[in-house]
Order: structure tokens, then sequence, then C-alpha cells
């Protein structure tokens, strides 16, 4: 370092790189059971003769305990029934300054989670419900691979992404939701490959010793634990969205032989507009494999003619005689065969849309 | 003949060494180190009080206190006292102190040179800045006055933990 010094202007002048070597290499801090020492040297004199005494101090750098659970996600987490391995993504980190194992377990303390705008209360359970270690830290629940259920021997400054895991219920009800908190207890480490004991408390309570590492929590609160208890917990939440499908047929008289199209009746001659209007609520899943079958009694009804036309758009599907039915047949629409049975499959409805289908019969 | 002066003078430099060692080690130095540590009194008021460091953690304050303890009847002069700041640990602005007049002085270097704070430069590349606190590698302080006999005087300074 000398060779770095140089005298200008009367000012002592150091190469900056001294200032990295003073910092520490963790931001949790110095390494627990480090010994810091100090020297202190005296030169004196006593009747013009010099002497020099040191002393020094030395006390060990104790455990601060202190870790963090955070919640990946941003909002609850859409599933649908019957879905099965559905995740919640947590980071659980090691701020203190020793290895330490995790215990990890899944609690159903919270009640709410999500600022405003998606703030969600917690009415439903799932099941099955398990909590995994990201074993390559990919943050992708890899089934199989993720298979701990602790965490072993997490550095200081190091963090590592955990799943719960679990099943959705068949039944599971549209706008459900299941709120969970991961919560990560601090354990003995030093043994890689064995989940270590759960330190229960800190030294806290008993006599300092300077040349013994004691344990000092120094976490904070989470969703479900408090300051300085060697814990930390974070809360997430997955919200059922099912497809809440609405289908209606309703018919329309367009016209008879006798007043045309002015309020017109069901006479013979007469033509008739059927409607099949399918619905999926906003908000809810796609509907897939959404397929109409209706039955025209071709005994009554004069089929020949009859072309299903179909629609796909919410504002446009409406019962009345304005609508415009003189497309082209849909795609999807089979026009009715002898035996006067329509279909029409729409195949997926998206959560908020609304599609339909026409076809036009002749009174006989 | 000639054995035995050489003899009876060397018995007197002991003597004499020994004498001086006496008279050394009426001069001691102790090193003691406090944390410190936020009380709330009764009325709600916050307080720091200092306690013996034993239980310390990344990120607490640690006040080192030197106590130059003279027990002779002598006074004692020329009193220089350096102290590296402990590894793992960086020096905090303005903290050391003397109760007797001083000059305090620091090192960037690890004791290799002095200097007050403000002509203590970092170079960075072709400039210089000053020196931040938490750069100090060694503090010095120099008594200008004599520590009278059979008293004690105190120097400090505090640290944080990294």
């Amino acid at each position: 370092m000398g060779g770095n010094m140089f005298l200008k202007s009367k000012k002592l002048v150091v190469a900056a790189l001294l200032s990295v070597s003073a910092t520490s290499a963790f931001a949790a801090g110095t390494l627990s059971g480090t010994n810091v020492d100090s020297t202190a040297s005296l030169s004196f004199s006593v009747n013009g003769t010099t002497s020099e005494v040191t002393s020094t101090n030395s006390y060990k750098v104790d455990n601060k305990v202190d870790l963090t659970v955070s919640t990946v996600d941003t909002q609850a987490v859409t599933v649908s029934p019957e879905a099965t391995n559905v995740l919640l993504t947590y980071k659980v980190r090691n701020d203190g300054n020793t290895v330490q194992d995790f215990i990890l377990s899944s609690l159903t303390t919270s009640t709410t989670v999500f600022a405003a705008g998606n703030a969600v209360t917690d009415d439903y359970d799932l099941t099955n419900v398990r909590v995994f270690v990201d074993a390559n830290n990919n943050g992708v629940y890899d089934e199989g691979t993720d298979v701990e259920t602790y965490i072993d021997e997490l550095a200081p400054d190091a963090d590592i992404t955990v799943f719960i895991v679990a099943d959705v219920p068949a039944d599971a009800a549209n706008d459900a939701v299941a709120i969970y908190d991961l919560q990560a207890q601090v354990a003995q480490g030093e043994t890689v490959g064995t989940e270590g004991a759960a330190i229960a408390t800190d030294n806290a309570g008993q006599a300092d010793d300077a040349a013994t590492v004691q344990i000092v929590f120094a976490d904070g609160q989470g969703t479900a634990d408090v300051q300085y208890d060697g814990k930390f917990s974070s809360a997430d939440a997955w919200k059922i969205v099912t497809a809440d499908v609405t289908v209606s047929k309703n018919s329309i008289v367009v016209s008879d032989p006798v007043n045309g199209a002015n309020n017109p009746k069901r006479i013979p001659g007469a033509e008739v507009r059927y409607c099949y209007i399918v619905q999926n609520a906003d908000g809810g899943a796609d509907a897939t494999g959404a397929l109409i079958t209706d039955i025209l009694n071709p005994d009554v009804l004069d089929l020949s003619a009859s072309t299903v036309v179909t629609y796909n758009g919410t504002g446009i599907c409406a019962c009345d005689t304005d609508t415009d039915i003189t497309g082209a047949n849909g795609a999807n629409g089979q026009n009715p065969n002898a035996q006067g049975q329509v279909k029409v499959d729409f195949d997926t409805v998206a959560g908020g849309a609304t599609e339909c289908a026409y076809v036009s019969a002749v009174i006989k | 003949m000639k054995k035995g002066v050489l003899a009876t003078g060397i018995v007197v430099a002991l003597i004499l060494t020994s004498s001086l060692a006496a008279k050394e080690a009426a001069v001691t130095l102790s090193t003691k180190s406090y944390k410190e540590v936020v009380t709330i009194d009764s009325s709600g008021a916050k307080k720091t009080v200092l306690e013996e460091a034993k239980k310390v953690v990344p990120g607490d304050y640690v006040v080192y206190k030197n106590s130059i303890i003279n027990k002779s009847n002598k006074s004692v002069h020329d009193m220089v006292l350096n102290n590296a700041i402990p590894k793992h640990t960086e020096y905090i602005a303005d903290s050391a102190k003397c109760e007797k007049d001083c000059d305090i002085l620091f090192s960037i270097d690890g004791g290799k040179a002095f200097d007050k704070p403000e002509n203590l430069m970092v170079k960075v590349g072709d400039k210089a800045r000053l020196a931040l606190p938490k750069e100090y590698t060694n503090v010095r302080w120099i008594l200008t006055s004599a520590l009278e006999a059979n008293s004690v005087t105190d120097v400090s300074f505090k640290t944080r933990l990294q």
C-alpha cells in the first residue's frame, strides 16, 4: 500500500483502492463467530526515559438472526376447478450473518392480501397443500425435482424461491379466494442435507458472553408472526375463476302474409326467427367446447330455406327484427337437417363475451 | 579478578533494568469496548447508554475506551497512543475524544502516515477526494499535557460493526 501513497500539497493522498477493503463483503454484516480485535499502543516518557505499553480488547460477533419472506406474485393467482399443482411463489432471504436452515410451513392466518385494486379476502381453502423449495432456484416448479420441504444451508445475503403447491377442488366456485401465508423459521445450519432443529428462542434472557456466539433475533414482523421471533411470513392468494355461462333461446315473428312486417303474428306462412345467445360472465374463465343443439319441429315449421347465421360480439346479439342476419352462414353453424336438428359450435366463449346464432323458419 | 569486576557490573545492570521495568509497569493501558444501547425511560424519552460489548451483531455501535493509568508518583510526558480501527468495523466521524488536551490524527494507509481529517485525501483516477471516516484505518492521540502522578485519563472512539 505504501507504493500508492504520496504527499501532495502537504496532504496525505492514498489510492482509492484502500476504501474497497474497508467494507464488509456481506450486506448482512460480519459473519458470526468472527473475532474483532482492537490493539492500542501507548508510548510515553518518564523522566526522559521512553517506554511503550500495549492493550488489546476482543469480542466475538454474535449470530444476528434475520430473514425475509416476500410474495413474488403481485395479485391473486387465478386457477380453475380441478386444476392440480397450482402454485403460489415466494422468496425467502437470509438477512442474518450465519448460514442457516429454514423450516417452512403454510398457514391460513391472513384474511386479506394485496393492496387496493388487487385486494382479495379469504373465503376458501384448497386441498393437498404442500411446500417445496425450488431446488435449482429457476423460479419454476419442477415436479419431481423440487421435492425439498425445508431450506438447507442458506448463506447470508442469499435467497431462494419457495412454492406453496395445492390442488383445486372440482366444486370450487367462481371468485372464491384461498389465502396462504408462507412462514419460514430459522433453524440450525452447518449439517448439509439435514433439516436442523428450529431455533425457538434467542439468548436475550441469558447472560452475555464475549467469547461465545450468542443468538440475537433481529427479524421483523410478517403477516403471520411477530417481531424478533426468528420467523417471517408473507401472504399470497389463489382466486378461483370458472366459466359462468348462460344460454338463452327466444323467437320473434319477423313477418306474416297478412300484416307483413307491421305487428306480424304467428300465423301459417309467418317467418319466425329463433335466437340462441350465449354469454360468459365478465371475469370468468374461457368456456371451451360451447355447443348448442336444438330441435325445430319440422312438422310445423318449413325449414327448407333455413340458414344458421352466427355472430360473435357483445352488443350485436339481440333477438329483434332489426338484427341483420343476412350474412353468410357462420363457420360453425349447421343448418337444420331433416329432423329439424340445428347445431351451433361456438367452440370457445371468452370471459365477458357474448356470441349468438340465428335461424329462421316458416310456420306451415 | 577481571571476571569478578565484570560479574559485578552485570548484576548492577540487571538491578537497574529491573528497577526501570518496575517504574514502567507503573504506567498501564487498559482497553474496554462498550456497545451503545438505546433505552427508553419512564417518561418515554430515549437515552443512549454504554454497556460492556459482549453481545454484538452487525450494525451495532461499539465505543472503545483506552484508559492510561499512571500509578507512579511521577508525571508521564510525551504520550502518543495509537489504535488501529479494528477489522470488520468502521470509524464513526468525530467520535475520537480525549479527556486532556490532545491532537487527534488519522491514517488511511494502515498507520504508515497520520494527518488531520481535512488533509486525508483518497486518489480516485486522476483526481483526489477527501477520505471518508469509514476509510480511516488508524487513530492517534497526541496528548499535549502531562499526566500527573497517580491519575488516569481516557481517550475513546466509536465504531460500527460491519
